[in-house]
């Protein structure tokens, strides 16, 4: 029953994805451009499998045209602060000068640094960037 | 907490005072874990000076509790000093963490005691917890069908009777859908109500830290220790107390609350989880709970609204891992440093992580924005008012975790893509920053269906509540082999 309904589900935003006139299909260049932008580099064995999960969830996505939204603000983040007087958020920490080398040579700074490949007194060794 | 909890606390904090217990325990749980594979580190031997301490002597240390003496497993995406903190991948699978979580901290000085740290789907990215660098998690109930992800580890390190409770992390019912899979308790907190310091942000606008424990009364416990606010997550939100509390959760109004479902919201449901459903309305009205209807229209739209801002913010977060500061670092350093990102992030990451973390990047393009991010925000504003608007008929909201069975290792006629699609009844509370609290209802054809209650944010009292209430009358069955402190005290003589 709800692999029928999954089913329906997909074809119906299949339907929707024609109405609005775009195809949900990933060209080779849109890949590999969006693959260049999150710094993944994909082995020729991953390309077709990664593509179709891509394709198909972004085919779903299009099932979001379907409701009117043009009169409603976004939701960034859901904290519920607002109007009630018993939520008490964390306050903003004091806008002041500190001593940021101080906070570098910390020993929780200084372990976690640590925890780098490659590094050398208190820094971390990358390869040369330029 | 009732006398039947109190007992099995009790015997828990046995551990502290008894290292020939402790020696037992650990042997039973190793056993355990080499078939369930719920944990990816367990070594309390080494740490044998943590039982040695009492609680008194750790800085800050909270009075002695309920909690004093419990051990507990820490989801492998959160951070404990001296631990791994793995996520679940291979990037990071010899990572150590140089510091503690707050929400973890919190419970060690109030006495309990980490002991491991529980498998994962990578990076809290998954519905089975299969999608792991470490192998996939097995169910106690059946070892043919899934633990429910991403935190199948804790919930099944529960259910198997290794600990009375875990931390989870839920971003759209990673808490609470393995813990509906394996019969055990997972609640979502409200989104702030809990600190996110030291949890390895997934999609940041959705995180919590989770609870899975074997009792609500449990739960709540650890629930009360947790939370707060905390000077190292900007989200996190004090609650100041509430005078209709004072009595007693069952002396409050909300003694015998009206529970709304949103039935026309559900028509998509196995037989089995529909039967459960009936079943707990019945047992609600019997405890003296009124059920009416409700509606949550927008739910259709919750699914894709939330893998949009998941995938999004995951391609964010992800970022970080590049191979340089922490984590495995590609042997391949010959290039630039961008060789050495690109090549350590795409040996480090699973299919399914790279999946999201394209989408998301995608959906985040110039260009794109309008038609993805924000519109999935603005329905996410839709669905808010909806939760809200439903929550003025009614003190709780009822429905299925999940809307099918604990389905079967390799998908079960689920595959990725629909496991996704499946999420909406959980992925409603991330969005709606709500707190809801999944609990066992019944076991049908061997496997535990679960149900969740949702509450107004912060109303986390409500669902222990009824909850506990339900597992009074009703008690829960354990998972099979399950393994009980009575199992180990014979031994003794």
């Amino acid at each position: 029953m709800l692999t029928e309904n999954l089913t329906t589900a997909t074809d119906s935003s299949n339907r929707s994805n024609r109405a609005d006139g775009r195809a949900v299909s990933l060209t080779d260049v849109e890949l590999t451009t969006t693959a260049e932008m999150a710094r993944l580099r994909l082995a020729d064995g991953e390309r077709s499998s990664l593509r179709a999960a891509i394709e198909q969830i972004l085919g779903y996505f299009d099932q979001m045209q379907d409701i009117d939204v043009s009169e409603v603000e976004p939701t960034s983040h859901p904290a519920v602060t607002a109007s009630n007087p018993r939520l008490h958020p964390a306050p903003l920490r004091q806008d002041r000068a500190v001593d940021s080398a101080a906070r570098w040579r910390s020993a929780e700074t200084g372990a976690l640094v640590q925890r780098a490949t490659e590094t050398e007194e208190g820094f971390i060794i990358t390869p040369h960037v330029f | 907490m009732d006398q039947q909890a109190q007992q099995a606390a009790r015997g828990w904090a046995r551990l502290s005072e008894d290292a020939a217990l402790r020696s037992r325990w650990g042997e039973r749980v190793r056993t355990l874990n080499a078939a369930l594979n719920a944990l990816i580190q367990f070594d309390p031997e080494s740490r044998e000076q943590q039982w040695q301490r009492p609680a008194g002597d750790l800085e800050h240390a909270s009075p002695p509790s309920r909690l004093t003496g419990l051990p507990f497993v820490v989801k492998d995406n959160i951070a404990v000093a001296d631990y791994g903190l793995t996520c679940g991948s291979n990037l990071l699978r010899h990572l150590q963490s140089p510091y503690t979580a707050t929400a973890v901290a919190r419970l060690q000085r109030a006495g309990s005691r980490v002991v491991g740290k529980a498998n994962l789907d990578e990076f809290g990215m998954g519905s089975s917890s299969q999608h792991s660098a470490f192998g996939g998690v097995v169910n106690p109930w059946d070892a043919g069908v899934v633990a429910g992800g991403s935190s199948g580890g804790s919930a099944v390190a529960v259910a198997a009777g290794m600990v009375p409770f875990a931390l989870g992390s839920d971003t759209g019912g990673s808490v609470r859908q393995p813990a509906s899979f394996c019969g055990v308790y997972g609640l979502k907190p409200t989104y702030g109500a809990v600190s996110r310091f030291g949890l390895v942000a997934y999609a940041s606008s959705l995180d919590v830290i989770g609870i899975v424990a074997d009792g609500a009364e449990l739960a709540r416990a650890v629930f009360e220790v947790m939370r707060g606010v905390d000077e190292w997550d900007q989200s996190s939100i004090e609650v100041a107390p509430d005078d209709a509390r004072a009595g007693g959760s069952d002396a409050t109004p909300d003694a015998a609350p009206t529970v709304g479902i949103p039935r026309s919201a559900l028509s998509d449901l196995d037989p089995a989880v529909a039967e459960a459903l009936a079943l707990c309305e019945s047992r609600l009205q019997e405890i003296g709970c009124k059920t009416v209807n409700v509606e949550l229209a927008t739910l259709e739209y919750v699914a894709p609204a939330y893998y949009v801002i998941a995938t999004a913010e995951a391609s964010a977060n992800l970022a970080r891992f590049d191979g340089i500061r922490y984590g495995n670092r590609s042997s391949q350093v010959a290039g630039a440093a961008e060789e050495l990102v690109l090549g350590s992030r795409s040996a480090g990451f699973g299919q399914e992580v790279k999946t999201r973390i394209l989408v998301g990047t995608y959906v985040l393009r110039a260009g794109f924005q309008e038609q993805y991010y924000q519109r999935a925000q603005r329905i996410r504003t839709l669905v808010r008012r909806d939760v809200d608007r439903a929550l003025e008929r009614c003190q709780l909201l009822l429905l299925p975790t999940y809307p099918v069975p604990p389905f079967k290792v390799g998908g079960g006629g689920l595959d990725e893509f629909q496991q996704k699609q499946v999420d909406a009844y959980t992925c409603v509370a991330n969005l709606s920053g709500h707190p809801a609290l999944a609990f066992p209802v019944t076991i049908s054809d061997g496997l535990p269906i679960g149900m969740q209650l949702m509450a107004p944010p912060f109303a986390e009292d409500r669902l222990f509540s009824i909850a506990g209430r339900l597992e009074r009358k009703w008690p829960v069955q354990r998972a099979p082999g399950a393994l009980t402190m009575d199992d180990l005290v014979p031994a003794e003589g």
